[in-house]
């Protein structure tokens, strides 16, 4: 069973690699994916690469010599056949029948490691953020969906009265990709995949307790006192509560810039015992696949192949056509495995050797991950929480995630800062509402720190305030019986200027499949209305549609 | 003596020493060997030595066919290729003109045939 989920993995990695698009022309692509063959689409680049160039056509000499000895690089050799090699290699305890049913099931491990994958890290935010009423998140996090998520939640941070919210978020990217039916987990970004670092978010207050005054229109009963000519109505809207953009400046990094430089080949050397080990391994197992490629060549059918293929190569480049082209480099490849697959363990290596080059891709993204450092986001809402004037927030996010010791552990850090969105004329308070930092640990639950079956955080909140709350007040505020009349912009200070702390402890349920469940308890030594210390529980449930199996493939 | 391309082989004269560069395919592509083994003796495949600009190694050409590994590494975030060649007097040999980088790594594994 390990196995398996090994070989799924490989499996993944090669689908990643096979749904790249970046540099082949649209035609060419087609091509290849019209050959379907998985030779096509792992030598795709390579040949669209020669065709252009057109040096069989030419006699250039050397032609691209993968071409001509398409062992020559593993990590597109055993892309070509790992699927036949893990067939192969399983119809000895399967029926022929049982063929098929494997397939669907890899792809359906595959599309389950691709939503493992997509989050990027443990603990992305999908609720709302720390000053929304309602949230359970009082640190905002530096990640967040690749496509959309959706979370309910209850509870509050610095506010006296709970709220309970309802927040959409949307990647930019990942919408653009589903709409236009592309691949969803290519790891070769073009231009328009800059989009990625783009998040939209609205939230939106729910099961929202109000008050409306309705005049009346006239007495029903003769006992109803006259001077009744307007009553306060209850209400339990849906209220829009919030929008906001994230810009994540995700793991910035700059390949051509010395500084990057620097900390690239530091990674490496820093990781030089795991490439050593990784690679050394897949040349052990390349070399029992393949024990002399030449030799290969000495076989009459594969010398004859080779012949022709560098006959026909030449003519299909003269000739412009590319189908062609591809259709005979697919009958060069089949003829090398079919003399490589008299070796009765063949493809049990090439399924080893393919397994070595997705751990050394893994090794790669260790150390590039090693080398572009903390994660870095900036977020700016609009809010117009009930009750309360219109504001602007800017945050600045910061997040280290540990790759090692405590891999998948992310501490996190917020400065932020909330400004009124309008000053009313007479206004006894300035621009500026308060500042705040904040933090947080997050600690992930179980044996896979990939996909953590909880998380366990801690976090502090610190809000510096310049004046007291500022409340809206109507009519419905003012206390029953008083009888005072209340103009619009009518507004009041509540509580207490100066600072304002929350201590909140959290535990993140990761039920799969993009469901997460958080539990948390906050205390907070005053709040926006009252001034007394306060305790406060705060609950969720969020789902990540990143996780739907359907729309991770292109259509 | 440059390393010169046979169908299926490299071809070199066992003994001598030769330098093999990996350049970048492509203009902005950052390319750098990560590891390279060649030949096997008792304790597996054998290790070669990096030079310190992290672009080219030396090889002592061993007798008979023996596996070149070169794993490549790019922090490029589009994938490229990269080319292996020989520069002597001057003159430039091209050894592969096309390493492809899947995921941002590559292997490059021909045999080098040591006459």
């Amino acid at each position: 069973m390990r196995r398996i989920g090994s070989y799924m993995f490989v499996l993944f990695t090669i689908l990643l690699s096979l749904g790249a698009e970046a540099k082949i022309s649209k035609e060419h692509q087609a091509a290849c994916k019209a050959a379907k063959s998985e030779v096509a689409d792992a030598y795709c680049e390579l040949l669209d690469d020669e065709f252009g160039k057109a040096m069989f056509a030419n006699g250039s000499y050397p032609q691209n010599g993968v071409l001509l000895n398409p062992m020559s690089q593993e990590i597109p050799f055993t892309a070509a056949i790992f699927h036949e090699a893990y067939l192969h290699v399983l119809s000895s305890k399967l029926t022929a029948d049982a063929k098929s049913l494997a397939t669907s099931a890899l792809q359906t491990e595959a599309n389950q490691l691709g939503q493992a994958l997509s989050t990027k890290a443990a603990v992305p935010q999908t609720g709302a953020n720390a000053n929304t009423n309602g949230s359970t998140n009082l640190v905002s996090k530096p990640t967040t969906t690749d496509l959309i998520s959706l979370a309910a939640e209850s509870g509050a941070f610095t506010d006296t009265v709970n709220g309970t919210t309802m927040t959409a978020q949307a990647n930019a990217n990942g919408l653009r990709r589903y709409l236009a039916g592309d691949n969803f987990a290519t790891l070769k970004p073009t231009a328009l995949d800059t989009l990625q670092h783009l998040t939209l978010t609205a939230t939106f207050n729910v099961a929202q307790g109000g008050t409306t005054s309705a005049t009346t229109t006239g007495q029903a009963t003769s006992t109803t006192p006259t001077s009744i000519t307007s009553v306060v109505l209850p209400s339990q809207n849906l209220s829009f509560s919030s929008i906001g953009a994230s810009l994540a400046v995700y793991r910035p990094y700059t390949p051509t810039s010395t500084g990057f430089g620097k900390a690239w080949t530091a990674a490496i050397v820093k990781n030089q015992d795991a490439i050593t080990k990784t690679s050394k391994q897949l040349f052990v197992d390349y070399q029992k696949a393949i024990p002399n490629q030449g030799s290969v060549f000495e076989g009459p059918e594969v010398k004859a192949a080779l012949d022709t293929w560098n006959q026909k190569a030449g003519d299909d480049e003269k000739a412009n056509d590319f189908h062609k082209f591809v259709s005979d480099f697919i009958t060069f490849v089949n003829t090398i495995l079919a003399e490589l697959e008299t070796d009765p363990s063949f493809y049990q290596n090439i399924l080893s050797a393919a397994a070595d080059t997705a751990q050394l891709q893994q090794v790669r993204n260790t150390i590039l991950d090693t080398a572009r450092g903390s994660l870095a986001t900036f977020k700016y809402t609009y809010s117009t929480p009930p009750g309360k004037p219109a504001t602007h927030d800017a945050t600045a996010v910061i997040g280290y995630v540990w790759g090692k010791g405590d891999e998948g552990a992310q501490l996190t850090f917020n400065a932020s800062g909330s400004w009124f969105s309008s000053i009313p004329a007479g206004a006894k308070y300035g621009r500026v509402k308060d500042y705040q930092i904040s933090g947080e640990f997050d600690q992930p639950i179980g044996a896979d720190r990939s996909s953590p079956r909880a998380i366990f955080s801690v976090a502090g909140y610190g809000q510096y305030q310049y004046s007291a709350n500022v409340l809206n007040v109507t009519v419905a505020n003012v206390v029953p019986g008083t009888n005072i009349s209340v103009p619009s912009n009518s507004q009041v200070f509540t509580s207490t200027p100066g600072w304002l702390g929350v201590a909140q402890t959290k535990l993140v349920f990761n039920i799969g499949k993009g469901t997460s469940i958080p539990i948390a308890v906050k205390w907070s030594n005053k709040t926006d209305l009252l001034t007394g210390s306060d305790w406060k529980g705060q609950f969720g449930i969020s789902y990540d549609l990143s996780a739907l199996s359907s729309i991770l493939q292109a259509k | 003596m440059a390393l010169k391309e046979i169908p299926g082989d490299i071809q070199g004269a066992k003994g001598t020493v030769e330098t093999i560069q990996i350049v970048p395919g492509q203009r902005g592509t950052v390319v750098t060997i990560a590891s390279v083994f060649y030949g096997t003796d008792a304790n597996g495949p054998i290790t070669i030595a990096i030079n310190p600009d992290k672009a080219s190694f030396n090889l002592t050409i061993l007798p008979g066919s023996n596996l070149l590994q070169v794993t490549l590494f790019s922090p490029n975030q589009i994938d490229s290729s990269a080319i292996a060649q020989q520069t002597s007097n001057g003159t430039t040999t091209v050894l592969e003109d096309d390493i492809e980088f899947v995921n941002g790594a590559a292997v490059w594994s021909p045999e080098i045939l040591g006459v």
